[in-house]
């Protein structure tokens, strides 16, 4: 399931778009030369992933990625002079079909398995099967370095289905070997230093758990079950929750190819094509294998409604989160009668929700597409559970444990505009490891000991972005059109060129990550180019509940234009800025409504920037959308078709003007970026052509031409073009402004 | 003509200890020496035969000069002092910097003026102490000659003022190289008015190490964060884990002294200040910082107003700035520099002498009384006997009456005194220290007899102390001991105060917002007569900065009664204790 971050308009949509293709092409105008050379340097990704507290709270572990090598280091805390790389990784390679892609290596699980010892699953690529798992174990001195577990161990084989009327033997095809991908599930609850990893199968292939005893080394395999989907352990390593796969695996007679080099290995279809289905929870009682309906467990009214399909997946429904020590609670995010997701929990034994919630009237507490997020609950090394993270407002953590609450509050106090997130701790919570990051900081770990003062050393930072580059930003909150706040984020230019600064109005996608809680890329760059940067929760927008987000459905564009107009009116009001300069930027949906406010207010805005926005709107719907290269063109993207199926439901209200029927109301410069794949879908090349003929200046480029294995140079190009396009156009502007019109 | 140099001259330390101002403080100066330990005594200029060159004199703006060293090293001391203003103004802006109408005089002589001869006679007249001067003049042993010694370079000060004296040996001291002592910085940065926030002082202070004084800049060399071996990895690992506080914790360290902040705060400070320093925007956004921090506490408002970012990114700024801090040098070069100074050098003349270094001697004075009590008599009357032969070439110099005046204030003569001060004050001599001493006998004798009733002062008697208050306060320095004696004049008459008079205190509590006295006295007046939440508010303060357990218990005992108050009467309990004075 692809998850809904990666559609909106920011550095993760960005990301997405640049990373799964991409090159920018045309980038240097003239007007770029004027720019900072190191707007790479706001796209470089994080470099470190995780970072862990020994239980004694002596020691750190955290992984790092560099000039293209992942490194796990640990750091004696009483000592930092000793560090020890216990493993150090550089990228593999592996072909895909006729090409050769570089992969990264990866650790995707990490943990103590107690005060001294760190145990890991490394995933790198290489070899037959094209890449190689293993599961090492690691002194805190670097000593003792073992092997527990490598994708040999979990390897099966697979039995080719029988001739039709039965043949010889000796004719019989052999058995095919199967490699299985490991799926870490954790430190076993009440057996002592034992550590379950699950071989993940298929329709064809049982899922294994292996039981590995970490001092000996020793593996055992225990459960095994067979069906696809997402698999949720409970603390035992019992399976206890599956999601059932959103396409539907071809029937078994298609079985018939071996993998070709550098695939995963899975048994590929034949000429039976893959098909959607609706989605569901399966539960299965602890050491029962047998799967049965979620829903059918619960006896609430109304239904908590565990499954989905993409058709309702906006809708009021639930999703398990995980469990803790008691192996009959599951916790699970859900919106059923409420306008935002909240965490609950639900005793599988009577079917009844406990007193247990976690909810907030302003955001979702829950991801609503995070099935599984167990990281949303924080246990603690009993598998007690010491709190919940909050998936919206500012990523706290609401703590059951006193202590950590009480951590909390004083870091909060500290560290004022940071969300503080305690991610470990030591036993005796005397220190605590801390992550600070907000819209001015990408994020830095801290470890924190008590005393008076609180001793704060500063341990790492995500990345290397200097604190010095990084713009001033605030939280905005305005009163809304329809009554209820509208929030968002205001950041202002680092180094104005102009005073005031010229203004940026950022256009977000439908069902986006509300903006103000987190370091974007993408508005530090353009505030660092001397912009004045806003940004709002406009009325469509995700994360914020489902009245927000629905409030669209009354006009495809109405509410966000309205939520713009306000904007403008409180920007007026309140903050100083160039009147004369102001461009809008967008998104998706956003960038639509980009284009349309540049059409319908020539008065106001200078320019305007549409990112993948739709031309026509309708056409863009029924589409089924863009979908990346390789895709199936029968199966588009979960996003895609949920926001298709979405606005589809609208039926006739949901009507937007299509931006070729007028192009020539268009009056001011436009930049259309496309990713190629999307092109078709977004009718950009259509705009540009009307634009064209009606003698309109737009620039029309394609942000996705090949691989670049540089992804924040290459997100950096494709803001250099945004860039260069206001440079031009804000600060050398000299066209007279145009009167206000209403537009058919 | 300027004689050809002859061999590579030193570069002197400009000076130089300094003494601790405060009557109250001088003695609790350094402890009195062991009967072992050297006797360090000022210069002690004595005229003999061999003394034939004249004291000389010449001027800068804000500068005297008293000199009989040569005409090319006066003039070499002179210019090097006004650049090493200029660097220093460069990396501490003059508004932060101790400032006083009375200009600063120097005192320049030749090795050869403190002669040994000095000494015999410091030994002739001091009193007996021990197995020393009286032996020695029962012919007994000369164990205490020895023992003496003269220091070279002094900056001595008053409440008002500060002068220096330099011995050099023109054959191989090279006033052109001077450079600035701890001390120095320390002097300008502590007596500034209204005081600096602690942290910045102690900041700053950890920070004067790395200074280097050139000709045209100031260069800082790389920082030292915590260790050596801390900043070695710094610099080779950015990655190193660093320690820093919060900087709303750094920011909290602004009342009270300097010294007292603790190490880490000050080297965060220093990190601060240095980061400023190193960017002309960044340090300007300091400046604006420290100058609304004489009239507001630093809150991230205020940081945000001037950096135009909150604490929390300031203290990641510092962090990310620390790898370059340790590894890097630069260069504060000022944005203009004068030329060498025209000075106008001529013979003083023996009133210039008497009052230069008349004055001198009576800072002596204050000095030896600190350390060597028993060589008092000895420097008085060498004082004396300097700004009487000044008076006597000019009877009515209202600077040497000043003088005259506060050398007899400070050898408690209050009748001879108050004689030499009403000559200066009716003459407008600009002196701050001068009317305050003046109001200070005015209160007193007018407490020996109030006109009032009920022991208070009755208005005229009110206004005379007042009057030369009055003048002392637009006279730079601000002086606590105006807004004290104001505030217990107020106190002390029935007189309508009305709250705008009231303003004039509440300016005393900003210049000098650690004063217990000062607060309490204001707090009271505020309660009387003004608002009782700035009289709650100041003894808050006090509070805070009180300097014992049972201070702090009486600025709350008396907070705790005005606001039990509710605007009523107030009940201070303890039969009327609680309203006198700390």
């Amino acid at each position: 399931m692809a998850p809904l971050v990666t559609h909106r308009w920011n550095g993760f949509c960005l990301c997405a778009v640049v990373l799964t293709a991409i090159a920018p092409v045309g980038i240097a105008s003239a007007a770029d030369s004027g720019l900072s050379a190191d707007l790479a340097t706001y796209f470089q990704p994080d470099r470190t992933m995780q970072v862990l507290l020994s239980p004694d709270g002596r020691y750190l572990a955290y992984t790092v990625r560099e000039d293209r090598t992942l490194r796990l280091v640990i750091e004696n805390l009483d000592e930092p002079e000793q560090r020890i790389a216990a493993f150090v990784e550089t990228e593999g390679k592996r072909s895909f079909f006729n090409r050769t892609v570089t992969v990264p290596a990866t650790l995707p699980f990490v943990q103590w398995a107690d005060a001294r010892r760190i145990v890991y699953l490394v995933s790198h690529a290489g070899g037959e099967r094209g890449y190689e798992e293993e599961v090492r174990i690691v002194d805190a001195d670097g000593r003792n370095a073992r092997t527990l577990l490598t994708s040999n161990d979990v390897e099966t084989e697979l039995s080719a289905p029988p001739r039709a009327g039965g043949s010889d033997d000796a004719m019989a095809p052999p058995s095919m070997p199967v490699p299985r991908r490991m799926q870490v599930i954790g430190l076993l609850g009440g057996v002592p230093a034992t550590l379950a990893v699950a071989a993940l199968g298929n329709s064809r292939v049982e899922t294994t758990v292996f039981q590995i005893e970490l001092a000996s080394g020793k593996h055992t395999t225990g459960e095994e079950f067979s069906g696809v989907g997402r698999v949720l352990f409970d603390h035992a390593a019992n399976p206890r929750v599956r999601e059932t796969p959103r396409i539907a695996a071809p029937p078994p007679e298609a079985l018939r190819l071996r993998p070709p080099p550098g695939m995963s290995g899975m048994p590929m279809g034949g000429h039976e094509g893959p098909r959607l289905q609706p989605q569901e929870f399966l539960y299965a009682e602890a050491g029962h294998s047998r799967w049965k309906s979620l829903d059918g467990v619960v006896r609430e009214t109304p239904p908590l409604g565990f499954h989905y399909s993409d058709r309702d997946f906006y809708g009021a429904r639930s999703i398990p989160l995980g469990f803790a020590e008691d192996p009959h609670v599951l916790y699970f995010g859900s919106n059923v009668g409420r306008d935002t997701f909240g965490v609950y929990a639900l005793d599988l034994r009577t079917g009844r929700r406990t007193r247990f919630a976690v909810e907030r009237a302003g955001f979702d507490v829950a991801d609503t597409a995070a099935v599984f997020a167990e990281q949303t609950l924080v246990l603690d090394r009993d598998f007690r559970l010491a709190g919940v993270r909050l998936a919206g407002g500012t990523r706290g953590t609401e703590w059951i444990d006193a202590r950590l609450a009480d951590w909390q509050q004083r870091l909060d106090a500290l560290m004022a505009h940071r969300n503080v997130t305690i991610l470990g701790w030591s036993d005796d919570r005397s220190r605590v490891l801390a992550l600070a990051a907000g819209p001015t900081e990408p994020g830095r770990y801290f470890v924190c000991t008590q005393g008076t003062p609180v001793q704060l050393v500063e341990v790492l930072r995500r990345t290397k972005i200097d604190a010095g580059l990084v713009a001033r930003a605030e939280p905005l909150e305005i009163p809304g059109a329809d009554g209820a706040p509208l929030t968002g984020v205001i950041t202002f230019p680092t180094h104005p060129l102009v005073n005031p600064p010229p203004l940026v109005l950022l256009c977000g996608d439908f069902a986006g990550r509300p903006v103000g809680f987190n370091f974007d890329r993408g508005t530090q760059a353009l505030a660092g180019l001397g912009f004045l940067v806003v940004e709002i929760n406009a009325r469509g927008g995700g994360g914020l509940g489902a009245r927000h987000r629905d409030a669209i459905k009354d006009g495809f564009d109405r509410a966000a234009l309205e939520d713009l107009r306000t904007t403008f009116d409180w920007l007026g009001a309140h903050v100083p800025y160039d009147r004369k300069r102001v461009a809008i930027v967008g998104d998706g949906f956003g960038g639509y409504v980009a284009l349309h406010a540049a059409q319908l207010y020539p008065a106001v805005f200078r320019c305007a920037v549409a990112v993948n926005g739709p031309a026509d709107p309708e056409r863009w719907l029924s589409a089924a959308a863009w979908a990346p290269p390789g895709a199936s063109a029968l199966i588009p993207p979960a996003f895609a078709a949920r926001r298709s199926d979405y606005f589809a439901a609208q039926g006739g209200k949901f009507a937007a003007p299509s931006l070729l029927t007028n192009a020539a109301s268009f009056t001011q410069p436009l930049l259309i970026l496309q990713s190629s794949s999307a092109a078709k879908a977004l009718r950009g090349p259509d705009l540009r052509d009307a634009l064209a003929r009606a003698g309109r200046e737009g620039e029309y480029r394609v942000i996705d031409a090949a691989t670049d294995p540089d992804a924040a140079e290459a997100r950096a190009g494709v803001y250099r073009q945004i860039a260069g396009f206001l440079n031009t156009h804000l600060y050398h502007f000299r066209v007279d402004v145009g009167h206000e019109r209403e537009v058919p | 003509m300027k004689p050809a140099r002859l061999a590579a001259r030193r570069s002197l330390p400009l000076v130089f200890s300094v003494v601790a101002c405060l009557a109250t403080s001088v003695g609790r100066g350094a402890p009195p020496p062991a009967n072992d330990a050297p006797i360090e005594l000022p210069p002690f200029l004595v005229e003999d035969n061999k003394t034939v060159r004249p004291w000389v004199f010449a001027a800068l703006p804000g500068h005297e000069f008293l000199s009989r060293c040569s005409d090319d090293l006066t003039v070499d001391f002179a210019a090097r002092q006004q650049r090493l203003e200029e660097l220093l103004a460069a990396v501490l802006p003059p508004q932060f910097q101790f400032h006083t109408v009375v200009p600063q005089a120097t005192i320049l002589a030749p090795k050869n003026l403190v002669s040994a001869s000095a000494r015999d006679v410091v030994m002739d007249v001091a009193p007996a102490k021990g197995a020393g001067a009286g032996d020695r003049r029962a012919g007994g042993s000369r164990s205490d000659d020895a023992r003496v010694r003269f220091l070279p370079n002094l900056s001595l000060d008053d409440t008002d003022m500060e002068e220096l004296f330099a011995i050099f040996d023109e054959t191989h001291d090279d006033a052109a190289n001077l450079i600035y002592t701890r001390n120095r910085v320390q002097f300008v940065l502590r007596r500034r008015t209204p005081a600096l926030p602690a942290w910045f002082t102690a900041g700053f202070l950890r920070l004067f190490d790395d200074l280097e004084f050139g000709q045209d800049r100031v260069t800082l060399q790389p920082f030292q964060w915590r260790s050596a071996q801390t900043s070695y990895e710094l610099r080779t690992n950015p990655d190193c884990p660093r320690s820093l506080l919060a900087m709303r914790d750094v920011f909290a360290a602004a009342l009270g002294d300097d010294a007292h902040v603790a190490p880490e705060i000050a080297e965060q400070a220093a990190l601060l200040i240095r980061w400023s320093l190193q960017d002309p925007s960044r340090r300007e956004a300091l400046w604006k910082l420290l100058a609304a921090a004489d009239t507001e506490p630093v809150t991230e408002t205020l940081v945000e107003r001037c950096f135009n970012c909150d604490l929390t990114d300031l203290r990641d700024r510092l962090s990310d700035y620390l790898p370059t801090a340790v590894r890097d040098s630069f260069d504060v070069v000022p944005a203009t520099l004068a030329s060498r100074p025209a000075l106008t050098i001529r013979t003083a003349s023996p009133a210039e002498v008497g009052r230069l270094l008349g004055d001198w001697e009576r800072l002596e004075i204050r000095f030896v009384a600190a350390r060597h009590p028993e060589f008092v008599p000895v420097y008085t009357s060498l004082a004396r006997k300097t700004l009487n032969e000044g008076r006597r070439a000019a009877p009515d110099d209202p600077a040497l009456c000043g003088i005259m005046g506060l050398l007899e204030c400070d050898a408690k003569d209050d009748d001879a005194a108050r004689v030499f001060l009403e000559t200066a004050v009716t003459a407008n001599v600009e002196r701050p220290r001068v009317y305050v001493e003046l109001a200070r006998l005015r209160y007193a004798k007018a407490l020996e007899h109030p006109a009032g009733g009920d022991g208070r002062l009755n208005v005229p008697q009110a206004n005379s102390i007042l009057d030369p208050l009055s003048v002392a306060i637009g006279q730079s320095p601000p002086l606590r001991e105006t807004y004290l004696i104001t505030a217990q004049v107020w106190l002390r008459t029935l007189a309508n105060i009305q709250p705008k008079n009231l303003l004039l205190l509440e300016r005393g509590v900003a210049l000098f917002p650690s004063e217990p006295r000062l607060l309490f006295a204001t707090a009271l007046l505020e309660a009387g007569y003004g608002s009782r939440e700035k009289a709650v508010a100041y003894l808050r303060r006090g509070e805070q900065v009180g300097s014992t357990p049972e201070l702090r218990a009486h600025f709350a005992a008396v907070r705790v009664a005005i606001e039990k108050s509710h605007g009523g009467p107030i009940d201070l309990g303890g039969g009327g204790e609680s309203d006198k004075e700390p």
